[in-house]
């Protein structure tokens, strides 16, 4: 009866190497069921086997995934360095905005002053 | 950042802290956890080696947007979603003579959150009554799988499938496994 609790266990976590491994038919007899039943723990997972099984040159598998990762944090970057730009702007007019207003103040009291 | 470093800590602890501070590298470390699993997802329902890699790409720019403005519960299932929906959006834009149907069935189903089953005391009389139910394929499968202890391998040796179909068997009956048991259990 134990067994069968395994279809619903809770997802174990399942490196992007184990499942490299497995796509190149790299895993022992020994861990291959545990492997599988860590895939099989998540539609996602399952999903991701099929379609990376499909790839022509599966060792080619892992560079794409890195390259894919080195744009994910390009594109980080780059918004971040847009959030700072855009920081720095507001900043810019708040600091135009209250010498214009020093100014002012400091010509009226000015004006007021010199004009009794 | 190097993500190794931050292995110990969960999805949710990620998207906590991207909440707390607005820092994006927060939810740069957790894409990078499912790229892998992504080109996969893409490259199965779009079939180009190409037009997946494109497709992550499309997909993470929609994650970096939508994290900043909702709340998500599930990380990865969430994620796995908007692959779904990513990919079923492009076979349907070019039109492709692909089995719409047999996709949109599938993407429908995975709305069944996982962690559904887990939350309750499974009742395992209701789940071997479950078993019965299933077709015969998709019961034999599932049987090597989780009661033999059978590879995918071995489990096409013996009942002749092919291996795409041992999976497909597994992953097709586990889910009608548990909309059975989330059925059975509500009416409880």
């Amino acid at each position: 009866m134990k067994s069968w609790r395994a279809i619903f266990n809770k997802e174990a976590p399942l490196s992007d190497d184990e499942l490299i491994n497995y796509l190149k038919n790299e895993v022992n007899a020994d861990e291959m069921h545990d492997l599988e039943q860590k895939i099989a723990a998540s539609d996602f997972n399952m999903d991701a086997l099929e379609g990376l099984s499909a790839f022509k040159d599966k060792s080619q598998i892992a560079n794409t995934t890195h390259l894919l990762n080195q744009q994910l944090k390009k594109q980080i970057n780059k918004s971040k360095s847009k959030r700072r730009k855009r920081n720095i702007e507001s900043q810019q007019w708040i600091i135009l905005v209250t010498l214009a207003i020093l100014l002012l103040s400091i010509f009226g009291y000015l004006l007021i002053h010199y004009s009794r | 950042m190097n993500t190794a470093a931050f292995n110990h800590i969960t999805d949710n602890e990620l998207l906590k802290k991207y909440q707390s501070d607005l820092n994006k590298e927060w939810l740069g470390i957790l894409l990078q956890r499912y790229t892998l699993l992504l080109l996969g997802v893409c490259m199965k329902y779009l079939k180009n080696e190409e037009e997946a890699k494109d497709a992550v790409q499309q997909i993470f720019l929609k994650a970096l947007n939508e994290l900043e403005k909702y709340q998500v519960d599930y990380p990865k299932s969430w994620l796995y979603k908007i692959a779904c929906n990513h990919c079923l959006m492009k076979i349907r834009d070019r039109k492709s003579t692909i089995e719409l149907d047999q996709q949109n069935d599938q993407i429908l189903l995975i709305d069944v959150p996982d962690e559904s089953i887990e939350e309750k005391e499974m009742n395992l009389t209701l789940l071997e009554n479950a078993l019965e139910d299933l077709n015969q394929e998709q019961k034999t499968c599932i049987t090597l799988f989780y009661h033999h202890k059978k590879s995918y391998q071995q489990i096409s040796n013996i009942t002749g499938y092919t291996l795409l179909q041992v999976k497909s068997n597994i992953q097709n009956g586990k889910r009608n496994l548990k909309l059975m048991l989330l059925k059975k259990q509500n009416r409880l």
